[in-house]
C-alpha cells in the first residue's frame, strides 16, 4: 500500500497515453530513416514534410474544436477556394498598383470573410439546428459556386507583377542572414512561402504558434471548456447553464477563422487561385484530427494530437513514393492505416478476450 | 513520463544530427525529376511513355513518375519533392499551371530547367513550353467537318460546342479554332455549353441539345474526346448516328475505336507521346549547356514555344 | 389558433411530401420560363439520365436508415463498372456473367464494410472513408488507369439495357421502377425492414430487444453495395464504356438526394420515393438550365439556391417542431 500521496494541484496534466500518435510518428520516422537514410536523414525533407502538413494542421486546428464539439465541417476546403479567388479578385483589381495596400487589405477581407463564413455555418447549425452533415455539405457547394461567380478562371499571382511574388514565392536573390555555413544560415527570406528560421519553413513556426493560442482558447478559456462540455453531453452542459446555441456558433466561427488563416498560407504556397481547388482536402483535415485521437463523438481532444497527426499523415505519400511504391497502390496503404488506426482498441479488447479464455482454460480451475 | 522524454530526447538528437549533414553525393549521370497531371486521362499514358522511354534512350535516370492525379496542391507538393531529391531537370505537365511559381522559383535557387509540357506556363518563366497547336487542331475539326458534311444528308446549318471546364484556359481556344472555319461557311454556333471533361455530364448535354433542336443540329464538336464519347452514346441512344456529326479532341483510342464504329466521326489528334520526348530531349541540352533550337514562337508569358503539329483521324479512324 | 397536434402532423406529412413539394414548385418554376421543359418527354429523359444516382440513392437511404451512411459507393461504381466492361471486353466473358461476376463483387464490398462497422467497430463515417480510400485504390491498380469502351460487337446485350425502349418506356427506367419497388416492399414489408427501423432509432435498444443487429448492419451494408453496382451497371449499359474514376463525386450525390428526399439523417425512417425524387431534383435543374442556355454562373447559383432551400425548410420544421414539443 501506497503512503498517502499529496494532492496535486498543478494544472499540466500530461498523459502519454493521450498522445500515442507523438509515438507512432516518432517510430514512423525512425524507422523511415533506418530504411532510406538518403531521404529521411536530411532536415529539407522534414522541412518539406512541415510546410505541407502546416496548411492541415492549422486548418486541423479550428476543426478540432468542431469536432471536440461533436460536429464538423465539410466546407473547409470550399471556404479556402472562395477565399482564394476574393484574394486574387481584389489584389488584381481593386490595387493593382499599390502591392502593399492590395495584400494587407485582402487579408483583411479574406479574415473577414472566413468569420463570416463560420457565422453562416454556425447559425445554420447552432440556431436553425439544421444537422452539421447536411449543411456544412450543403454550404460546401455554395461556397465554391460563390468562388467560381467570383473568379471563373485561374489567377496566377506571378502575373500581377514582382512586388506581389513577395507574398508567395518571392523573386530576385534570397537573402540569408546568420550565415554560418555555405548550406546554413539563421534566416533566409524568400517571399513568406519560402522564407525559413533555423532552415524550417516559416510556415512551421506559424502553425506551432496557433497550436499554442488554440491549445490556450482550448484549455485555459471559459469558451474552450465549453465546448468539451457540449461535446461530452449536450443534457449535461444544459444543466450547468451554458448556453449551447452561442457555444456552437463560436465553434463554427472558430473554423472559419483558422481555415482563413490556412487559405492565406494556401495562396502564398499556391501562388495563384482556381475555384476548383482545394477539393477533398477537407477529408484529409478530419482525418488528421481524428488520427490524433479526437473522438468524433466529441468531449475530448487535443490540438498537439491534431498537428501530429497532420505530420504523420503529410509523412505517408512521400514515404510510399521513396519506398517505390507506385501511387496506385498508396489508396491501399491510406485505407488500410485508417482502418489500423481506429480498430485498434477493438481488436486489442478481442485479444485480451482470447488470453483471458486461454489462461482460464489452462488452468482448469473451475 | 520518463518514456516519454526519453523518445523526445533520443528524437531530437536524431535531428541535430540531420541537420548538420549536407546534401548527398549526386549519382553519376543526368537524374531527370517528371511530374504528370493525371495517369488516369488516357492522353498522358502516351506522353509518360515518350518521356520515359527518351530517358532510357538517352541513359538518363528517371525519378518515379510523380501523378499529380488532377490535383493541383499534388502537383505542387509532389513536384517540389522531385526538386528536393536532386534532380538535374523537371519535367512538367502541370495541372494548375497558375500555380507553379513556387514550383519554378525553387528550381531556379537550385539552377535547374523547367520544360513544361502541355496545359500552360500560368505566368511564370521557364525554359520551354511544347504544347499541340491547340487552336489548329480544333480548325482542322473544322475543315474536316465542311468536307465530309455533304456526304451525310444534313440540311441544318447550326452546330454546337460542347466545352472543357472553365479552369482549364488553354484549352478553351479548342472551340475557338473549330469556330474559325465553319462560322466563314455560313454556320451559326447555337450553344456552348461546359462538359466539364465529363462523359456524364457531356451525354446529360447532348440529350438536352437533342431535345432542344432535333435534327436542326449539324455537327457537335467536344474539347475533348472523353465529352465526345459521352455525346455520341446520347446520340446512339435517340437514334441519330449520322444525322448529327460528333468530333472529339485528343486522338485517344477509345475515340479512334468509336470513329471506325461510325459513333464518332473524327477526332483531332495530338503526339502526346512524342511532346514527351522532346521535353527529355530539350532538357538534356540544357544540361549539357546546350542551347535550345531555335522557335519562332513564344507564348503569352514569353516562354519558348514549340509548337506540335496535330492531325486529323477521320471517320475510318485513319489518319486524314 | 392551430392547436399542436395539427402542427406534429403537418410536419410528419412534410417528411413524407416536402421533396414533393419542392420538386413541384421547381418545375413550376422553371415551366413558366421555358415550357419546352415540360414535355414527357423530358421528363422520362430527366428520369433515365438520374437513373444510376437514384438506385444507389435507394441502397444508401437503407445505410442512412440504419444510423449510418455509405462515402465508398462512389469508388464501388467505379470498380464495379470497370470489372463489367473489362470483362465483356477483355476476357470475353458473357454479359449475364459479366454483371453476376460484378454484383458478386459488390456483395464482397458490402460485406467488407459491414465486418468493419460491426465487427472492428469502426464507425460508419471512418470505415467508409477508409475503403473509398482502397477500393479506389484496387480500381487503379485493375484497370491500370486505362478506361474501357466496350467494341460494338460485344455492346448489344447492355445496349438493350441501356438504350432500347420496350413498347416507348426505355428498359432503363423499367429496371429502376422494379429496383425501387424491391427495395421499398423490403423496407415496409420485410421483418427485415422493421429491424432496420429499429436499430436506426437506437441501436442499443435494438440489441437488446434481441434483434442481432450485426447482421442486419452487414446486410444493409451489402444492399447499398448491390444498388451501387447496379447503378453502374445502368451507366456502363448507357455510355457503352467505364473509366476508372466513374463515380468520383457520387457518394454525395447519392447522399444528397437521400437528405432531400426526407430521410433523417439520425436513421430511423426513411423516405425511399423521396431518395427517387431528390436525386431526380437537381438533375432536372440542371436541364432546364441547358434548355435555357444559361451560363456556368446560374448552373451554380440555381443549385445552390435549390440546397439552400430544402435546407432552410428542414430548418424550419425542426424549430416549430421544437416550440410544439
Amino acid at each position: 500500500m501506497k503512503p498517502t500521496q499529496p494532492i496535486k494541484t498543478s494544472n499540466f496534466h500530461f498523459n502519454i497515453g493521450d498522445h500515442v500518435i507523438i509515438i507512432a510518428l516518432a517510430a514512423f520516422w525512425i524507422f523511415l530513416i533506418c530504411i532510406r537514410p538518403s531521404t529521411f536523414f536530411q532536415l529539407s525533407t522534414y522541412a518539406t514534410i512541415a510546410k505541407e502538413a502546416s496548411l492541415y494542421a492549422i486548418c486541423g486546428i479550428g476543426m478540432t474544436f468542431a469536432i471536440i464539439s461533436g460536429a464538423f465541417d465539410l466546407s473547409v476546403a470550399s471556404q479556402i477556394a472562395l477565399s482564394a479567388c476574393v484574394f486574387t479578385t481584389i489584389v488584381s483589381k481593386i490595387s493593382p498598383d499599390n502591392p502593399g495596400l492590395g495584400i494587407f487589405i485582402s487579408c483583411v477581407v479574406v479574415i473577414i470573410l472566413g468569420l463570416l463564413m463560420g457565422l453562416v455555418n454556425g447559425l445554420l447549425i447552432a440556431r436553425m439546428r439544421i444537422p452539421a452533415f447536411i449543411t456544412t455539405l450543403a454550404m460546401q457547394n455554395v461556397y465554391r459556386g460563390l468562388a467560381q461567380l467570383v473568379s471563373n478562371s485561374p489567377v496566377p499571382i506571378a502575373t500581377l507583377g514582382k512586388e506581389y511574388q513577395v507574398f508567395t514565392s518571392g523573386t530576385g536573390p534570397a537573402i540569408r542572414l546568420g550565415v554560418i555555413s555555405p548550406n546554413f544560415e539563421l534566416v533566409y527570406i524568400k517571399g513568406l512561402a519560402f522564407t525559413k528560421i533555423l532552415r524550417l519553413p516559416l510556415f512551421f513556426y506559424i502553425m506551432i504558434a496557433l497550436a499554442v493560442i488554440g491549445t490556450i482558447i482550448l484549455r485555459k478559456t471559459r469558451l474552450g471548456r465549453n465546448v468539451l462540455a457540449v461535446g461530452n453531453s449536450k443534457a449535461a452542459a444544459r444543466i450547468a447553464g451554458i448556453n449551447i446555441p452561442q457555444t456552437q456558433t463560436i465553434t463554427y466561427v472558430l473554423v472559419g477563422l483558422f481555415t482563413a488563416v490556412t487559405a492565406l498560407l494556401f495562396i502564398s504556397f499556391q501562388g495563384s487561385s482556381n475555384y476548383g481547388v482545394p477539393q477533398g482536402t477537407e477529408f484529409t483535415v478530419i482525418s488528421a484530427v481524428v488520427l490524433g485521437g479526437t473522438a468524433l463523438v466529441g468531449g475530448k481532444g487535443s490540438i498537439l494530437n491534431t498537428v501530429i497527426a497532420a505530420l504523420f499523415i503529410t509523412t505517408i505519400p512521400l514515404a510510399l513514393t521513396v519506398l517505390g511504391i507506385a501511387s496506385d497502390y498508396h489508396g491501399i496503404i491510406n485505407g488500410a492505416i485508417l482502418v489500423f488506426a481506429f480498430s485498434i482498441n477493438t481488436i486489442n479488447a478481442y485479444i485480451n478476450d482470447a488470453m483471458v479464455k486461454y489462461r482460464a482454460r489452462k488452468e482448469k480451475k473451475f | 513520463m520518463k518514456k516519454f522524454f526519453a523518445i523526445l530526447l533520443a528524437a531530437l538528437m536524431i535531428f541535430s544530427l540531420a541537420a548538420c549533414k549536407t546534401d548527398d553525393g549526386k549519382k553519376e549521370g543526368l537524374t531527370f525529376g517528371w511530374s504528370v497531371y493525371d495517369l488516369a486521362n488516357p492522353f498522358f499514358i502516351p506522353m509518360d511513355e515518350g518521356v520515359k522511354a527518351k530517358c532510357a534512350e538517352l541513359g538518363i535516370t528517371l525519378l518515379p513518375t510523380h501523378d499529380e492525379k488532377g490535383d493541383a496542391t499534388e502537383m505542387v507538393t509532389g513536384a517540389t519533392a522531385l526538386i528536393e531529391q536532386g534532380i538535374d531537370a523537371l519535367i512538367i505537365s502541370p495541372k494548375e499551371p497558375s500555380s507553379l511559381s513556387s514550383i519554378v522559383a525553387l528550381a531556379e535557387e537550385k539552377g535547374i530547367p523547367v520544360i513544361v509540357v502541355d496545359i500552360g506556363t500560368g505566368g511564370c518563366k521557364v525554359d520551354a513550353f511544347i504544347q499541340s497547336d491547340m487552336r489548329n487542331g480544333g480548325q482542322q475539326a473544322g475543315d474536316y467537318f465542311l468536307n465530309i458534311v455533304g456526304d451525310y444528308e444534313i440540311t441544318s446549318k447550326n452546330v454546337a460546342i460542347i466545352k472543357v471546364e472553365t479552369s482549364a484556359t488553354e484549352a478553351q481556344v479548342r472551340g475557338e479554332g473549330f469556330k474559325d472555319k465553319v462560322v466563314p461557311a455560313g454556320y451559326t454556333v447555337v450553344e456552348e455549353q461546359h462538359g466539364d471533361s465529363s462523359k456524364d455530364k457531356a451525354y446529360g448535354i447532348m440529350l438536352d441539345y437533342i431535345a432542344k433542336y432535333g435534327t436542326d443540329l449539324a455537327a457537335v464538336f467536344c474539347e475533348n474526346d472523353e465529352m465526345a464519347l459521352g455525346a455520341a452514346a446520347a446520340i446512339d441512344e435517340k437514334g441519330m448516328t449520322g444525322k448529327i456529326l460528333v468530333f472529339g479532341y485528343d486522338g485517344n483510342n477509345d475515340a479512334v475505336a468509336a470513329c471506325k464504329a461510325g459513333s464518332m466521326h473524327g477526332t483531332a489528334a495530338q503526339d502526346p507521346k512524342g511532346m514527351g520526348a522532346y521535353g527529355v530531349e530539350l532538357a538534356y541540352k540544357l544540361c549539357n549547356g546546350e542551347t535550345l533550337p531555335a522557335t519562332e514562337y513564344v507564348n503569352g508569358d514569353g516562354n519558348k514555344f514549340y509548337k506540335f503539329a496535330m492531325y486529323m483521324i477521320g471517320k475510318d479512324g485513319e489518319r486524314v | 389558433m392551430i392547436s399542436s397536434q395539427q402542427i406534429k402532423k403537418f410536419w410528419l406529412l412534410w417528411d413524407k411530401l416536402g421533396v414533393f413539394v419542392i420538386f413541384l414548385f421547381v418545375v413550376v418554376l422553371f415551366g413558366a420560363i421555358e415550357p419546352t421543359a415540360l414535355a414527357l418527354d423530358q421528363f422520362i429523359s430527366v428520369l433515365t439520365r438520374s437513373s444510376w444516382v437514384a438506385v444507389a440513392a435507394a441502397g444508401m437511404t437503407f445505410a442512412i436508415c440504419s444510423g449510418g451512411f455509405d462515402l465508398s459507393v462512389g469508388s464501388i461504381m467505379s470498380l464495379c463498372g470497370s470489372v463489367l466492361a473489362r470483362l465483356i471486353t477483355n476476357n470475353g466473358f458473357p454479359t449475364w456473367a459479366a454483371i453476376l461476376v460484378t454484383l458478386g463483387i459488390a456483395v464482397c464490398c458490402g460485406f467488407i464494410n459491414g465486418i468493419l462497422i460491426t465487427k472492428l467497430k469502426i464507425q460508419p463515417f471512418v470505415a467508409t472513408l477508409a475503403t473509398m480510400l482502397i477500393f479506389n485504390s484496387v480500381t487503379q491498380v485493375y484497370t491500370k488507369n486505362i478506361g474501357t469502351r466496350i467494341p460494338n460487337e460485344l455492346y448489344d446485350p447492355l445496349k438493350w439495357l441501356g438504350r432500347d425502349t420496350v413498347m416507348g418506356i426505355p428498359v432503363k427506367l423499367i429496371v429502376l421502377a422494379v429496383i425501387f419497388v424491391l427495395v421499398i416492399l423490403i423496407y415496409q414489408t420485410t421483418k427485415f425492414g422493421t429491424k432496420v427501423r429499429a436499430i436506426g432509432s437506437n441501436e442499443a435498444a435494438a440489441r437488446t430487444s434481441g434483434i442481432n443487429a450485426d447482421n442486419v448492419l452487414i446486410t444493409v451494408y451489402i444492399i447499398t453495395a448491390v444498388t451501387a453496382a447496379l447503378g453502374a451497371v445502368l451507366y456502363t449499359a448507357t455510355l457503352q464504356s467505364a473509366s476508372p474514376n466513374a463515380g468520383s463525386g457520387f457518394e454525395l450525390r447519392a447522399i444528397t438526394a437521400v437528405i432531400l428526399g426526407g430521410t433523417a439523417l439520425s436513421g430511423g425512417k426513411g423516405n425511399l420515393i423521396g431518395s427517387l425524387v431528390g436525386a431526380i431534383l437537381v438533375a432536372f435543374s440542371d436541364m432546364c438550365l441547358t434548355l435555357l442556355s444559361a451560363g456556368e454562373a446560374w448552373r451554380v447559383i440555381v443549385t445552390g439556391a435549390i440546397l439552400l432551400f430544402a435546407l432552410s425548410i428542414s430548418g424550419i420544421k425542426i424549430i416549430t417542431q421544437r416550440e410544439v414539443s
